[in-house]
């Protein structure tokens, strides 16, 4: 590489990295361990531009992880990588069964509609997991902590919405700026 | 009357025994599992919670990849099989219990009951305590103490398993304590409607005696090596103290061999097959079969011929030969079996008895909480010519058992069965059959119609 096409390639690369910004922020709920099962999304940020793989793990009898966000389109590969057999099932919307498959092996279901899927085996019930659905491509699952981080958001102003299986909030709007970090406290209730 | 009263207390103890338990929440919590991954309704086993059992209480795989419950590291070890203690106390809690009602009150097990039409006494019969959990990967441990509504405690079972000794996984174990002796390709419980799959006949108990009467169920302090070969056969061979209530060397010796051909492997390791159903994960298509022999040296006691007469103290061999098969198909299940048994001084005058006893068990898992079951046993007692001084004074003895009846889970954890007991007998045995779970006098020709039982039982 020269040092002219270096220092373009450091350019649009520069480019590239201030185009969006990252919203972070925490989420406070009361018992604070349901915070973790908290997904945060730009309800109204643009959809990925081309769908999306998704991985979701049985390991030791549990969905690792416990909660996913992805888009309408995006598909997730189920792996089995336990020495039992397992199944996947979800009885929201586009209700699927995955059948049984046993270690090493896996199935992947596309989504085509919103919503939020309870991932269950009928083997080992268990065993639960959330799939959340949404229609835009900015989306993050808090930590055990309460705390996200949605990184390359488009410049401008998104309603921020979240989405737990017991809790609620109310929206809210965050203005992101090029390159930089906006923060949001979320209280659910 | 005091002998009468021993034995009638001989016969409530033996038949407190038979009520059903043995669903072990340690585990679950140890796991952090369903009991109805091992179990349809508890205590039966479905073919991964076999495997389980048989494989030493662990998962097949990695054992430790699903445990979730925290445990302390006591010591590491470059190998990996660190030394663990569950940091929160291994410990679960049983109840269980029935009421007997009597719908004919002219049947001998109405009469039996003074004709009463509610038998309430062991709606609460029983407490089980048990701590289950690992020492390592490899060692683990199973204890259980019952303890009964009347008063009596008893330690059934106290086991340490070395599992994977020598050899491929799962193919030489070692369990040394407590416990009963592995006779069957399955669990001791793995019925729906009794407490044994293979019901014990204790001989000497049916014959009056009163205490430390050996029979194949008992539980004995001993040592015991299994395993399962290729996946598809499992054997064990044991050694235990057996019923000695006076000090010598024991000398009973028991073993056993099974083979599977179809369904899940015996140790439950992958890639051999999957389920077939995966809302339905006991289903199987599969064939069992068993066999087994059991010598046991035992002292048996029974009472004097009259009342202040010295209890009379035997030393009785009994040679046990057996077989059984399980046939699967789907969610319909056949467990069939037979046993011999050849005891040399089985009554109180020191002569000779035989026994042979059938089961049959067929059941249809409708539903994991909802298992409709019907079970035949067949005992028949046979004293030697020799008994009470010849002449036939000893006449051949047979009871047949007819019990109908259902297996509903309304939580996982918490179980009724309600059960019907038909039976037909040709005599009675000195002690009565309470031992073998009936309650007729022997006298009553035809069929008749003993009691409905409502059993309930819980665990956490």
């Amino acid at each position: 590489m020269n040092a002219p096409t270096f220092i373009l390639a450091m350019l649009l690369s520069a480019a590239s990295l201030a185009e969006g910004g990252t919203v972070t922020g925490t989420v406070i709920a009361f018992p604070q361990k349901y915070a973790a099962e908290t997904v945060v999304y730009l309800r109204d940020a643009p959809p990925p531009k081309s769908p999306r793989r998704h991985r979701l793990q049985q390991k030791g009898m549990t969905f690792l992880p416990h909660v996913l966000a992805i888009a309408v389109r995006d598909s997730v590969t189920f792996l089995n990588d336990d020495g039992v057999d397992h199944n996947v099932f979800s009885s929201e919307a586009e209700a699927y069964n995955l059948g049984v498959f046993s270690k090493g092996e896996s199935r992947e279901h596309v989504f085509a509609k919103a919503g939020v899927y309870t991932q269950q085996c009928s083997m080992h019930p268990e065993m639960l997991a959330y799939i959340f659905v949404g229609t835009t491509a900015y989306s993050a699952v808090v930590d055990r902590d309460g705390r996200f981080s949605i990184p390359d958001v488009p410049p401008g102003t998104w309603k921020i919405a979240i989405w737990n299986p017991r809790l609620r909030a109310a929206e809210q709007t965050v203005t992101v700026a090029r390159g930089a970090t906006a923060t949001a406290r979320i209280d659910l209730n | 009357m005091r002998a009468l009263r021993i034995v009638i207390a001989a016969a409530m103890l033996l038949a407190l025994s038979s009520l059903p338990a043995h669903a072990i929440p340690a585990f679950a919590r140890k796991y952090g599992t369903s009991c109805t991954t091992c179990h349809t309704v508890f205590p039966k086993l479905a073919p991964f919670g076999e495997a389980f059992r048989r494989n030493g209480f662990r998962f097949p795989g990695v054992d430790s990849d699903y445990i979730k419950q925290d445990s302390i590291t006591l010591r590491r070890s470059t190998s990996g099989d660190a030394a663990t203690l569950p940091a929160q106390v291994p410990l679960a809690v049983g109840i269980n219990g029935e009421t007997i009602f009597h719908p004919v009150k002219s049947s001998s097990g109405a009469k039996a009951d003074n004709g009463a039409s509610i038998i309430a006494t062991d709606t609460i019969a029983e407490a089980q305590i048990w701590g289950a959990g690992s020492f390592s990967e490899k060692t683990t441990f199973f204890a259980e103490v019952v303890a009964s509504s009347h008063g009596e405690v008893e330690v059934e079972n106290a086991q340490i398993h070395f599992n994977d000794l020598i050899g491929p996984a799962h193919a030489i174990n070692l369990r040394l304590g407590r416990g009963s002796s592995t006779l069957s390709t399955f669990g001791p419980h793995s019925t729906y409607l009794g407490d044994a799959l293979v019901p014990a006949t204790s001989v000497t108990a049916l014959n009056g005696a009163t205490s430390d009467s050996w029979n194949l169920g008992g539980h004995f302090n001993g040592l015991e090596v299994t395993g399962v070969l290729a996946g598809r056969v499992d054997y064990s061979v044991g050694w235990n103290a057996g019923s000695n209530h006076d000090t010598r060397t024991a000398e009973d010796v028991y073993g056993h061999v099974g083979v599977k051909f179809g369904g899940m492997r015996l140790d439950g390791e992958n890639g051999s097959r999957k389920a077939a159903n995966a809302d339905r994960p006991w289903e199987e298509t599969a064939i069992t079969l068993d066999a087994f022999a059991y010598h046991s040296r035992s002292s048996v006691t029974f009472p004097g011929a009259i009342a202040g007469d010295p209890e009379i103290v035997q030393q009785n061999i009994a040679n046990t030969v057996g077989g059984a098969i399980r046939a699967q198909w789907g969610s319909l299940e056949l467990n069939s079996g037979l046993y011999y048994e050849n005891h040399s001084h089985a009554q109180s005058d020191g002569s000779s008895a035989t026994a042979l006893a059938q089961y049959n068990e067929l059941s249809y898992v409708v539903l994991p909480w909802l298992v409709p079951a019907v079970r035949f046993e067949y005992t028949r007692l046979t004293p030697s010519s020799a008994c009470g001084g010849g002449g036939g004074a000893c006449p051949q003895v047979k009871d047949a058992r007819l019990v109908p009846g259902i297996a509903l889970l309304p939580y996982p954890n918490l179980k009724f069965t309600i059960a019907a007991l038909l039976e037909s007998a040709s005599g009675v045995p000195p002690g009565g059959w309470g031992s073998s779970g009936g309650s007729s006098d022997g006298a009553t020709s035809g069929i008749e119609f003993q009691n409905v039982s409502v059993s309930a039982a819980f665990a956490f």
